[in-house]
């Protein structure tokens, strides 16, 4: 059995070859050039935007902390001003360009109709009661023809008096004491849990208030009071020494958050028993 | 006989015998080689594996900005770099080398936005010469606008730009 072979056709086979070393060249540069934006260092640029991000977020936290304890209504606008030609010189190499807008008029947020001017938006002295800043930036990283990257940074303090209780001290009931309780909320609206005694700047109680030495309780509510539902959240209870029961309380509270952002609530409420 | 041989593709020397034929299978088995290695090249030039310098240097990078993040979260930052005393240099020396793994070095340091530095002493870990000898050497910018200390002092915008330079030991 000899197998009869033909010799021609080799030089097809070559140049066919040829052909497909020089598709997969192509395709080489191809990929290279549609996939870049894999192989950059893109962590660098990340780092930058959160890092931009984050410090915007700062600047509106201490803005507000400043219109709170000052209130500066102009604080914000200035401290973005700065921020804005400061991002521009702390990033020159990577070309990040920093623009914001301040929110304005009535908006809604976390569930609350908010009035800002200048980005800024307080409502104090009222059973439920605020401080806010919200702004709107626009990022571009010019190295990398990143443009437009948008982000909304809103910083929130709210504080809800929620009731007062009359602890009447008979039989095994601790007492005799009134307790006047806070839910206090950040941005989410997360419940804050982290406030100490020294966070309670003032507590006054009557109109006119007069200061009032207490003491500040904090646990998780679940159990309810004189019939009322748990409220099942977190609570801070400022209680003071009373021989009898005030039945009606009207309680000026003002707190100041790790942030130094201050917020000052009030409310006239019935007591309920404990 | 010769002839015939040498006609029909082979040839006769020293008495071994050659086949002239399939010279083109011979090329065309190089060609196959030369584009497997071609392709297995191509394949490693992508490839980012945990020992390759990006890969380092964008984990170290990772790293260290989110140490400076989580120190500013905890409102130690701010705190940190605008105590005027040293020990405000020193207590930042060590929130790093406690957050930071501990076979990476690091060294920081504090500039005003103007470019003047402001920390009087050195924050690091590790020999300058760990820096200067490192062929990766990843580099981290932070920016702390601000600082609030009330009721000591009202929150004020006073920028202090970060620049922390790491590498692995």
């Amino acid at each position: 059995m000899r197998l009869v072979r033909d010799k021609r056709g080799q030089f097809i086979i070559i140049a066919a070859l040829l052909v497909a070393i020089m598709i997969v060249s192509a395709s080489a540069v191809v990929f290279n050039a549609v996939t870049y934006y894999r192989h950059e260092m893109w962590e660098e640029y990340l780092t930058v935007i959160d890092g931009v991000k984050a410090g915007t977020s700062n600047v509106l936290e201490l803005s507000l902390a400043n219109y709170t304890q000052t209130l500066n209504g102009n604080i914000l606008k200035m401290n973005l001003d700065y921020w804005r030609d400061d991002v521009k010189k702390a990033y020159s190499g990577f070309g990040a360009i920093l623009s914001y807008s301040l929110a304005s008029g009535s908006r809604s947020v976390y569930g609350m109709n908010l009035n800002y001017n200048l980005g800024l938006a307080r409502t104090w002295n009222q059973r439920i009661s605020f401080s806010a800043a919200n702004a709107t930036a626009n990022l571009n990283i010019t190295s990398v023809g990143l443009t437009g990257y948008k982000f909304v940074s809103t910083v929130f303090l709210k504080m809800n008096v929620t009731d007062v209780i009359w602890y009447d001290g008979q039989g095994q009931n601790p007492g005799p004491f009134v307790g006047v309780r806070v839910v206090m909320y950040a941005e989410g609206p997360t419940v804050l849990t982290n406030l100490q005694q020294s966070n309670f700047v003032l507590f006054q109680i009557g109109s006119p208030g007069v200061d009032q030495p207490f003491t500040l309780v904090r646990y998780y509510e679940s159990t309810g009071h004189g019939g009322n539902p748990a409220l099942n959240t977190f609570v801070y209870e400022l209680r003071y020494t009373a021989q009898s029961d005030p039945r009606t309380v009207t309680a000026t509270i003002s707190v100041v958050d790790a942030r130094g952002i201050k917020v000052t609530g009030q409310a006239a409420l019935n007591t309920i028993n404990y | 006989m010769l002839l015939m041989r040498f006609v029909y593709g082979e040839s006769v020397c020293m008495g071994l015998v050659f086949d002239r034929r399939g010279q083109a299978r011979v090329i065309e088995a190089i060609m196959a080689v030369l584009v497997i290695v071609f392709a297995v090249a191509f394949i490693d030039l992508f490839a980012v594996t945990p020992v390759s310098p990006k890969y380092e240097s964008g984990e170290l990078e990772k790293i260290g900005f989110n140490v400076l993040r989580d120190l500013d979260e905890e409102r130690l930052l701010a705190r940190f770099v605008n105590n005027s005393d040293g020990r405000g240099w020193m207590n930042l020396t060590s929130a790093l080398a406690a957050a930071l793994p501990t076979d990476v070095y690091f060294n920081l340091t504090v500039y005003e936005v103007s470019g003047k530095v402001v920390n009087n002493q050195p924050i690091g870990y590790g020999a300058s010469r760990v820096f200067s000898s490192s062929n990766y050497v990843a580099s981290v910018t932070y920016v702390v606008p601000g600082y609030s200390a009330y009721p000591v002092s009202q929150s004020v915008y006073k920028p202090r730009v970060l620049v922390l330079q790491l590498v692995r030991g």
